[in-house]
């Protein structure tokens, strides 16, 4: 198995899932090389519409890969402020670049403490076993 | 469909597999949980036809269920091991070897990534790393959906290659469409049957029986599911989301 891209600047969940912080209160939110990975190829993204409010944890939309439709959790609660717009005609995009292009969803994070809950880069990899 | 969704909600707060297989009481399209069906198949044609249309909470393309047998697996999603897609399948295929059908699993250099226009193409089209196969070609079409902690897999084993019916849906169809059940000896390229394998249709008894044997071969004391009262009410809560047309026409 390839080693999995584990980038040291992004925060993660135990559901593969990763948090980019920006200085304005929002965050990029999509899914890890290890996920994309272990997916395979990605057919569908199915997402929230702008405005919709994710809580931490809960499932904020569905992904598709060839052999399975698989939920995405939210890393923290907040609102919806963007979708990424090639995901509908371009899924591969979260197979080839999962933390640059293949981005999921933009929120604005309603608790920047929420955090302090994820995980660092050093612990995911220890959780995948990388 | 809502059967199934309530036993995967039921495999959330238990540690219970089940295997259903059933048939349809009359030829049936199902479409995949993302598939696009707008402007590729035609609502008001299928209605005239007589053709009901549902879409599955599993992933996977379009599949006619005429001649051919659904099963359903809910699971824990650790209960099958580590790859449970594979788990399953490899169930289906000690299933077929008890029918006498020498199946194997298509190489994973058979992945289909289907994209744009080919996302409209019928299940059976073209086989995935991990399905199933007879030289070369489709005999079953398996996909799954994981939700909270549990699985369902849906998946569909043909008996006669009737996938053709899937044509006479498409806005552009040219036929005035006779009997389905015309359609159903349409010969298809591209999938296998149970037909051509054994030179014989076996009925949807022996494909459960051999897939219930299959299932006792790895777990002597499994039994028969009991539909039991909360699961019927789960079930009948579900059915309105599965018969609603804004959930099978959503996209």
């Amino acid at each position: 198995m390839a080693a999995s891209n584990i980038p040291a600047d992004l925060l993660y969940t135990a559901d593969h899932e990763y948090l980019r912080l920006a200085d304005d209160g929002t965050a990029s939110v999509g899914i890890t090389d290890f996920a994309q990975g272990e997916l395979g190829d990605i057919v569908f993204v199915e997402l929230p519409p702008v405005g919709t409010a994710v809580a931490a944890h809960a499932t904020f939309g569905t992904i598709e890969a060839v052999k399975a439709v698989s939920d995405l959790k939210a890393p923290v609660s907040g609102e919806v402020v963007e979708i990424n717009p090639r995901l509908d005609a371009e899924p591969a995009l979260v197979n080839t670049d999962p933390y640059g292009d293949g981005w999921l969803i933009r929120i604005r994070v309603a608790d920047p403490a929420a955090r302090d809950g994820l995980l660092g880069a050093a612990d995911y990899a220890t959780a995948i076993g990388a | 469909m809502a059967l199934d969704h309530a036993l995967l909600t039921r495999a959330q707060r238990t540690d219970e597999c089940v295997l259903r297989t059933y048939a349809w009481s009359r030829p049936t399209v199902s479409v995949g949980r993302h598939q696009r069906t707008v402007g590729i198949y035609d609502r008001a044609r299928a209605a005239r036809l007589g053709i009901p249309v549902v879409r599955r909470p599993t992933g996977g393309r379009a599949v006619v269920h005429g001649r051919e047998v659904t099963y359903s697996v809910t699971a824990p999603v650790t209960a099958l091991g580590p790859a449970p897609y594979d788990a399953i399948n490899h169930l289906l295929l000690d299933a077929l070897a008890r029918l006498g059908v020498a199946a194997s699993l298509a190489p994973a250099s058979h992945a289909v990534r289907p994209d744009g226009d080919r996302a409209a193409l019928p299940c059976f089209a073209a086989a995935a790393g991990g399905e199933i196969v007879t030289d070369g070609r489709k005999l079953a079409g398996s996909a799954q959906w994981q939700h909270d902690g549990a699985l369902l897999q849906h998946g569909s084993i043909l008996v006669d290659d009737d996938q053709e019916l899937l044509t006479c849906l498409t806005p552009d169809a040219m036929t005035p469409l006779g009997p389905v059940a015309t359609a159903r000896h349409i010969e298809v390229r591209g999938a296998a049957s149970l037909r051509a394998a054994l030179g014989r249709a076996p009925t949807v008894g022996d494909v459960a029986d051999a897939l219930a044997a299959a299932v006792r071969a790895r777990d002597p004391d499994a039994e028969p599911l009991i539909v039991d009262e909360e699961l019927g009410r789960t079930a009948e809560s579900l059915r309105a989301l599965y018969a609603d047309d804004t959930w099978t026409w959503r996209r």
